[in-house]
């Protein structure tokens, strides 16, 4: 079956890749990638070059994967790696919360739309492995153990990630509110 | 917002499906993404074409590095085998000028046998054992000249020089005939002392003594895989014989180095 559908989505007779199968697996889970990489990052066009270049890799491994099934669970894994990967120098982590943190809110009188902005803002703050850790367990509703093997963490750790970035958030926009 | 907040958890998943809500449904430039997909995927094919061709040669490597060392084979002697073709270039002819024994053509007439199957009648009669038992031995074919005073006759006091050379299949096959040479090759002697053949081949055998009353001096010897044979009756001398034996010693020297044969040196003393 696994042979049957790489066949069927990505290559030609000739066992050729062809676009038109590319295309229909990246329109299939690109928007997912897209989202899951701008949650975790905050910056749309960067989410959109993650989801692509996680594409990009799951494609030249096609030929590893078992079944249709399996090709979100690697593209979800490859925008966790690459979003982490993209903050892992921490100067360029302090650049960008610098610039994130100076951004002036706007004037919304909408109290929900403060809060949002705080919670972005907050979100934005964390760690990265928290901030993927709250992404995973709430916008991909996976549990700890799943959590932890795309973290290379414990499910302890992953657990104990997950109630710090929620206290985290809490905390920030309680301040932020206060404020 | 507020009231939900006992459960922090629900603020988060609202929070994350908002902002997850701002990315368009639709994916942006599939054919970027694409073209990026296929060109990463040519250079994974090329990378791992380069990884498994730099494998290959480096695990041959890395086997010859930690594999232990061949004991070191002992160097064989690296004289070629003779063969059937080499056998008239052993025997010597009239062109060695055996001076004092050849008159002009002689040796052509006398000569009985060249190249091709001994016969093993003229090797029981002429040369002292039977060709029969050499054959039996391993003996495959054998070359020979042969010459006589042009006076001619054993009886007349003339001289008999015979120059033999006969082929075996290895080194083993010229033992058993040079042992039949050194058993009945001593029948038709009424007296036989041993002369030095040293230097000659592997180990040979050197007689001197009367044959039908007549002074005989033979010498045979095994050299690679042909056993090598100098006779006379008559007058030739120890030291003649030797020369001529030397001969063709050398003859086979030459050829077993890869030179050819022409006149040798060979002298009368």
């Amino acid at each position: 079956m696994a042979a049957a559908w790489r066949s069927e989505v990505a290559m030609g007779g000739d066992g050729v890749v062809t676009a038109n199968g590319l295309a229909e697996v990246y329109e299939r889970h690109a928007p997912d990638a897209v989202r899951l990489a701008y949650l975790m990052t905050g910056d749309r066009s960067l989410a959109e070059d993650i989801a692509q270049e996680a594409f990009a890799r799951m494609v030249s491994r096609l030929a590893f994967l078992r079944s249709p099934d399996a090709t979100w669970p690697y593209l979800r894994r490859s925008v966790v790696n690459l979003s982490k990967n993209h903050y892992r120098h921490r100067a360029v982590e302090r650049t960008y919360l610098a610039s994130a943190g100076a951004v002036a809110l706007t004037s919304h009188v909408d109290p929900d739309v403060v809060a949002r902005e705080s919670m972005r803002r907050a979100l934005l703050r964390l760690p990265p492995r928290q901030r993927a850790a709250l992404v995973l367990r709430f916008y991909e509703d996976l549990p700890e153990d799943q959590i932890a093997d795309l973290l290379h963490c414990r499910p302890g750790t992953a657990r104990s990630l997950v109630t710090r970035g929620v206290e985290a958030l809490r905390h920030s926009t309680e301040v932020m509110e206060d404020a | 917002m507020r009231d939900e907040r006992a459960d922090p958890s629900t603020d988060v998943r609202r929070f994350l499906a908002h902002m997850a809500s701002e990315v368009p449904a639709a994916p942006a430039d599939t054919e970027r993404a694409v073209r990026r997909a296929k060109r990463r995927l040519a250079i994974t094919s090329v990378v791992a074409a380069l990884a498994i061709a730099l494998a290959i040669p480096a695990g041959m490597l890395l086997r010859d590095a930690f594999r232990p060392a061949p004991a070191p084979i002992p160097l064989l002697p690296t004289v070629r085998a003779f063969t059937v073709e080499d056998l008239p270039r052993l025997v010597l002819d009239d062109e060695q000028q055996v001076v004092g024994l050849l008159g002009p053509g002689v040796g052509a007439q006398l000569r009985w046998f060249e190249g091709g199957p001994i016969r093993p009648a003229a090797i029981a009669s002429r040369i002292f054992v039977d060709g029969r038992h050499l054959q039996r031995a391993g003996m495959l074919h054998a070359s020979m000249a042969a010459y006589v005073r042009p006076s001619g006759a054993v009886r007349d006091r003339g001289t008999t020089f015979v120059s033999m050379a006969m082929l075996f299949p290895d080194a083993e096959g010229t033992a058993r005939g040079l042992a039949i040479f050194a058993g009945e090759g001593r029948d038709l002697w009424a007296d036989a002392r041993e002369v030095a053949a040293g230097g000659l081949g592997a180990d040979g055998i050197g007689l001197e003594g009367h044959i039908g009353g007549s002074p005989a001096i033979s010498f045979v010897w095994r050299t690679g895989n042909v056993l090598l044979f100098v006779a006379s009756q008559g007058q030739l001398t120890p030291d003649q014989m030797r020369a001529a034996a030397d001969a063709m010693q050398d003859r086979a020297d030459t050829l077993t180095s890869g030179g050819a044969v022409g006149a040798s040196g060979m002298s009368s003393g």
